[in-house]
């Protein structure tokens, strides 16, 4: 494997330096511009290939929310960063997966989530209160299965999160 | 009207902590034609794979233990011995906070992908890396594709390169 050396900077080089590297485009080469899958034709087997995983995808957000169960038991215990830490990164995975497979509340509520642990100005502790209300909200948009955006109460306890959250970033 | 370029001959590798994530990355990139594709559930494990294989593209999550990706993204650009310098790296995040896709422009990837995960985003990222490759920019700070989006030929407007060394260019 050719290995590239990284381009090195002029000892006597001024803030303003920089070189602009052209390369070969080598993809453009391995790419061949036709016969390949017809875009939209893929675009609908990639939803089929989404619905189909959809019940797997249910399945894996019960054992997530019992998961975040475990930790948030633990967190209230423990207090400890490495707990929260972990707490974060499982509820930033279920924000990815949410809106994927149809359910945007618990990846909204999770980027709040999120924002709220990762954010706040260091001077402020995590207010454990504050990460139970976005575990409950996480509960109610399972056990209910709010799929797309939910009803004017999900739209409102959401909105409320975020209010929260900015106020405490701050 | 739609180009079905053939991506058969592209080598994949898609890098996520989670095995669900990565599933339904494999099989939307397979829907959309792709031939070939590797996983590693970690900067360190895809480091690894990169050092044995050669590849054509990169997918990475960005939260993940032990090694996240923007630290594989800065080792990959960075490392004295990397072992794929100037791969197309795609940074696929559950984050959509503007300062962590300036921070990822920052770093030296190519393109920013925010979850909710869709096979045309994902379609669009790839022909953009395909048709439109950029030239990589060495400053003192800062090592990746050049971070001004338009791949003008000549940029006509105040060098700000000049004045602010560490400006994020969109």
């Amino acid at each position: 494997m050719a290995r590239e050396k990284l381009p090195e900077i002029p000892a006597d080089a001024s803030k303003s330096w920089h070189a602009v590297i052209d390369r070969p485009n080598d993809l453009s080469r391995k790419v061949l511009k036709s016969g390949g899958v017809e875009p939209e034709k893929a675009f609908l087997a990639a939803d089929a290939i989404v619905k189909q995983m959809t019940s797997e995808y249910i399945d894996k957000l019960a054992e997530d929310i019992q998961q975040m169960n475990v930790l948030a038991a633990k967190y209230r215990k423990d207090n400890s960063e490495e707990t929260l830490d972990r707490l974060f990164r499982l509820i930033h995975n279920m924000r990815g997966q949410g809106a994927t497979f149809g359910f945007p509340l618990i990846t909204e509520i999770g980027r709040h989530f999120c924002r709220y642990v990762r954010e706040r100005p260091k001077r402020k502790a995590v207010k454990p209160a504050l990460v139970d209300q976005h575990l409950k909200a996480m509960h109610v948009v399972y056990n209910q299965s709010i799929k797309g955006s939910g009803d004017e109460i999900s739209q409102a306890v959401v909105n409320a999160l975020a209010e929260v959250v900015d106020r405490e970033l701050a | 009207m739609s180009k079905n370029y053939d991506f058969k001959n592209l080598r994949v590798l898609v890098v996520d902590d989670c095995k669900f994530m990565r599933g339904i990355l494999e099989r939307m990139l397979q829907a959309l034609g792709l031939g070939y594709i590797r996983v590693a559930s970690d900067g360190i494990s895809a480091w690894e794979l990169l050092c044995t294989e050669d590849f054509d593209l990169i997918i990475t999550d960005w939260e993940m233990e032990p090694e996240d990706g923007a630290s594989l993204v800065r080792r990959i650009r960075l490392d004295p011995d990397s072992p794929a310098r100037y791969i197309p790296v795609v940074m696929l995040t559950g984050y959509t906070e503007k300062a962590k896709v300036m921070n990822a422009r920052d770093i030296g990837i190519t393109e920013f992908l925010a979850k909710p995960l869709a096979a045309r985003s994902l379609h669009a990222r790839i022909m953009n890396i395909v048709d439109n490759p950029r030239p990589f920019v060495r400053t003192a700070s800062f090592f990746g594709p050049c971070r001004r989006r338009l791949n003008l030929p000549s940029f006509e407007g105040a060098d700000r390169r000049a004045s602010e060394l560490d400006a994020v260019e969109i």
